[in-house]
């Protein structure tokens, strides 16, 4: 036989002999946008079911494709989904009897904790790792924690986009506006627990006009110890640099002054100092003066007024970083504001030290914050 | 057996032996005209033999039975000198035509009146002469059909040999360009000329091509499709590996190349060799816009190119393998206009396909005004009616209209049709194995595809053997500008190099 036929001999085996045991539909296919977790049982006690293993209550939600078509009109915008199992693609697997569709998972938008699973650290630890395992989810998947139970939040159907996944992806691709929350994808919170065991997941609310994310959930050992209010978030951005736009709020005596930042930058110096870890944070930034009062008694040309202006903006976010900060480390004790980092990268002779025992140490950083602003335009003049 | 035949006729002295054995050979041929006639007072016997309709009658009428009938009886030549010689006489004296010719053996006129030639038959001498008469309808100089430019030359070959090496010898006027006559085909004897540029084009390779044209056992060439598939070196590709074309400037341009051209009686279409992938998505006016332009005109050329060989697979393939590949909103319009279809994609995609080739086909038998009238109902009507019947879907439509179109796009038809073909290939490749078996076909294609070689030259050139071919890829995906490309094309290892020479070398 040719050297030609073989070849065609081996491709045709390997085309036919393999299959198409991959092939789904496009129209066949759940393409599941969000998924919540709870934990089955009331009150406080875990229940445990016979074999030992806590039972999750996962739900998931899925748009209707006839209602993305064209003059449809009547047809349910989504679809929920939910059943009890041990993990999410146990419970994925366990809805095929209800659903004549396969479910899809490379179009997941967000996964939803709600905050019992996040406060036990059993739990928490067994989502993540299914999390990370699995092939099917990709890694830009957004986490939130539900203040409450993660199926009310899926079960809210946010008006301005039925489906609570597409929803919260649009949200935190909005966020440039807004620093409110910062939006955590798997790959963002995955090394993160790797490496302190500790992350800031934005905590997600439902409420009865819709959902709202705000703030963050602190997770320190696998586990819920606390949240940070949007106002911290933002101190934490901050720090951390990650604030492209924010509008401040500040009192120039009767006056409401508007500062819209537009720009950060963030410098960090780490020391020690008699045994003491001191760190210097310096926050600049710039902005534009957004709203200041027409035919008010200071003029906003004068460099003095703009100067002023400036240190109460100044004023108003150090004392809320100081805040956030003292928060962070005498009442939660956890790292989330990337000191450690900052230490390992630019001083391993300090590292080095207190790599050991980070975590008794940490409280004790000495952080000093500078805010540096400026008033880059004032708008419009006379 | 035919042949061995005519060989043994010979002329012999008398003249009506002579017509009766052309008569014999070319029985019941009843458009063969034989005109017997007398010259001067000592009635020397003569005889002209021609194909009616092949032959310039006129000029036949007027410049030979004329002179040799009247103005030769006007002459008084030295009898003695007429009888002794009337045929060099006649020869030199008496014919004003341009071209004559003499043979000797009778199955050579024979194939002289045949191809249009009008012999003389003179009584008592043992030669024939061939007067040059061919004269039948010729096409006038119309623009290609399938090769349009908007800007170049206007003129296309026609279906006669002399007028398309004329067109082509217009455009170089060079002692180099040398033409070979040669007659393919035992029966059809069609006339086949091998045009090249001596001292440009590689010796060996104008060998090879004379070679494997003379090696041809085939009774008849009625175009020059027959000899392509003769003389290509491998039949079993979907790919050409000779270039055809309509246009004369194409074909000066292959040749300042120092590629090799054949051109063949009875049809318009003449033929390139070698051949590589990047030649065949060139256009002649690649190379009349300016360089920015053409540049952009050919890398569209390649997206079309791998459009029209992919774009149906990858649909199948994204769609019924990995749909996480496809932005959200995109998947999901996706799921709803193939909501309710009753077929899979690959079978969706296939009766979109067979309807396309369906409709070509019709659209190509049929003339201008019905063509398009199908080309309406076909693509508007039936698109949209399957659509609403839920029978296809939108996306399949706009794919495969949009390969359809892509396949249009690339100037090579041949080339268009070989990509066809390989796509379906693909398409099946895809519905199995999703993306890995678009990878595999395109393995399977890429082999094939560096080890096809046309006349000796990579098919796969100036993409492999970078070491040789490099700077042909100034004239490629991209086409540099003229000025930077003053060496002709390496790919054919041409003989004299340059394209571009200072002043101090002229």
């Amino acid at each position: 036989m040719s050297k030609f036929g073989k070849m065609i001999i081996i491709f045709m085996a390997v085309a036919i002999l393999s299959g198409c045991w991959d092939k789904v539909e496009i129209n066949d296919r759940a393409f599941i946008s969000a998924i919540g977790i709870d934990i089955q049982g009331h009150g406080g006690e875990l229940e445990k079911n016979k074999t030992g293993y806590k039972k999750f209550i996962v739900t998931f939600v899925f748009p209707n494709v006839k209602a993305i078509r064209k003059g449809s009109s009547g047809e349910e915008p989504r679809f929920i989904l939910s059943s009890v199992g041990q993990n999410i693609f146990h419970v994925s697997n366990a809805l095929t009897t209800r659903s004549n569709k396969t479910m899809f998972f490379g179009h997941t938008k967000a996964i939803i904790i709600g905050e019992k699973v996040a406060r036990d650290s059993d739990s928490l630890k067994q989502i993540f790792d299914e999390v990370e395992r699995a092939h099917e989810m990709g890694r830009k998947v957004g986490v939130f924690i539900s203040q409450g139970e993660a199926r009310r939040v899926i079960k809210i159907e946010p008006s301005l986009e039925s489906v609570t996944g597409t929803y919260l992806s649009a949200l935190s691709k909005a966020k440039e506006k807004s620093s409110r929350f910062t939006p955590k994808t798997i790959a963002d919170i995955l090394p993160s627990l790797h490496d302190c065991r500790c992350a800031l997941i934005p905590r997600i609310i439902p409420t009865d006009k819709g959902i709202k994310v705000a703030g963050a959930a602190v997770i320190k050992d696998y586990k819920l110890i606390g949240w940070l209010g949007e106002i911290e978030n933002r101190s934490v951005m901050f720090i951390t640099d990650k604030v492209t736009s924010e509008a401040i709020i500040v009192m120039d005596d009767d006056v409401l002054v508007s500062y819209v930042i537009s720009d950060t930058s963030v410098s960090k110096n780490g020391r020690m100092e008699n045994g003491q870890i001191v760190m210097d944070i310096t926050v600049n930034m710039e902005g534009v003066l957004q709203q200041y009062k027409l035919e008010a008694k200071n003029d906003v040309l004068d460099n003095k007024l703009l100067r002023r202006l400036e240190s109460l903006v100044e004023k108003k976010i150090k004392s809320e970083i100081d805040g956030t900060i003292k928060k962070i480390q005498k009442e939660f004790e956890v790292d989330v504001i990337g000191v450690a980092e900052y230490l390992y990268k630019f001083k391993p002779d300090i590292w080095d030290k207190v790599k050991d025992d980070w975590e008794d140490v940490f409280p004790e950083v000495k952080i000093n914050v500078n805010v540096n602003t400026k008033i880059r335009r004032i708008g419009m003049t006379k | 057996m035919l042949r061995e035949r005519e060989n043994s006729i010979s002329i012999s002295k008398d003249i009506n032996t002579n017509l009766k054995k052309i008569k014999e050979v070319l029985k019941d041929c009843d458009d063969i005209v034989y005109r017997e006639f007398t010259v001067g007072e000592r009635r020397f016997k003569f005889a002209i033999v021609y194909v009616d309709g092949l032959t310039d009658k006129i000029l036949v009428s007027d410049y030979v039975l004329e002179s040799l009938m009247h103005q030769a009886r006007g002459l008084e030549p030295n009898p003695n000198s007429v009888k002794n010689n009337l045929y060099e006489l006649v020869k030199n004296g008496n014919i004003a035509i341009t071209e004559l010719k003499e043979v000797e053996t009778l199955n050579e006129a024979i194939d002289n009146v045949l191809a249009g030639e009008t012999i003389l038959l003179v009584n008592r001498y043992q030669k024939i002469i061939i007067i040059s008469s061919r004269g039948w309808p010729v096409r006038g100089l119309n623009e290609p059909q399938t090769e349009t430019v908007i800007r170049g030359a206007r003129d296309g070959f026609v279906e006669t040999l002399k007028v398309n090496t004329t067109l082509v010898r217009r455009r170089i006027r060079d002692s180099k360009l040398k033409i070979k006559n040669m007659q393919i085909g035992r029966r059809s004897k069609t006339d086949v000329a091998v045009l090249y540029i001596e001292d440009v084009a590689n010796k060996e390779l104008i060998e090879e091509v004379i070679k494997r044209l003379k090696t041809i056992r085939v009774d008849v060439v009625l175009e020059s499709g027959i000899i392509e598939q003769f003389i290509e070196d491998n039949w079993m590709s979907p790919f050409p590996q000779v270039e055809n074309t309509e246009r004369p400037d194409a074909v000066a341009a292959a040749l300042y190349e120092g590629r090799v051209a054949i051109l063949i009686d009875n049809t318009p279409f003449a033929l390139v060799v070698p051949v590589t992938i990047s030649t065949l998505l060139q256009s002649s006016e690649d190379y009349y816009e300016r360089w920015i332009i053409a540049s952009l005109i050919r890398v569209l050329r390649y997206i079309a190119s791998l459009i029209a060989l992919l774009l149906p697979s990858i649909y199948i393939a994204v769609t019924a393998y990995h749909p996480g590949m496809l932005p959200t909103q995109l998947a999901l319009y996706v799921a709803a206009t193939r909501e309710g279809v009753p077929f899979p994609a690959i079978i969706e995609a296939f009766i979109m396909e067979v309807t396309i080739e369906l409709l070509r086909e019709a659209g190509m038998r049929l003339s201008g005004p019905i063509g398009t009238t199908i080309g309406i109902v076909g693509g508007l009507v039936i698109g949209q009616a399957a659509v609403e019947a839920g029978i296809v879907s939108p996306m399949m439509v706009i794919i495969v209209a949009l390969t359809t179109i892509a396949s249009f796009a690339i100037p090579s038809y041949n080339i268009a049709t070989g990509f066809r073909f390989v796509r379906f290939g693909i398409m099946i490749f895809s519905a199995l194995l999703g993306l890995y078996g678009i990878m595999l076909a395109l393995l399977i294609i890429g082999i094939h595809l560096v080890r096809l070689e046309s006349f000796g030259v990579p098919y796969m050139s100036p993409y492999v053997s970078f070491s040789e071919t490099y700077s042909d890829l100034k004239d490629s995906v991209v086409r540099m500008p003229i000025q930077t490309m003053k060496k002709r094309p390496r790919f054919t290892n041409v003989y004299d190099k340059d394209r571009i020479f200072s002043d101090s070398e002229e």
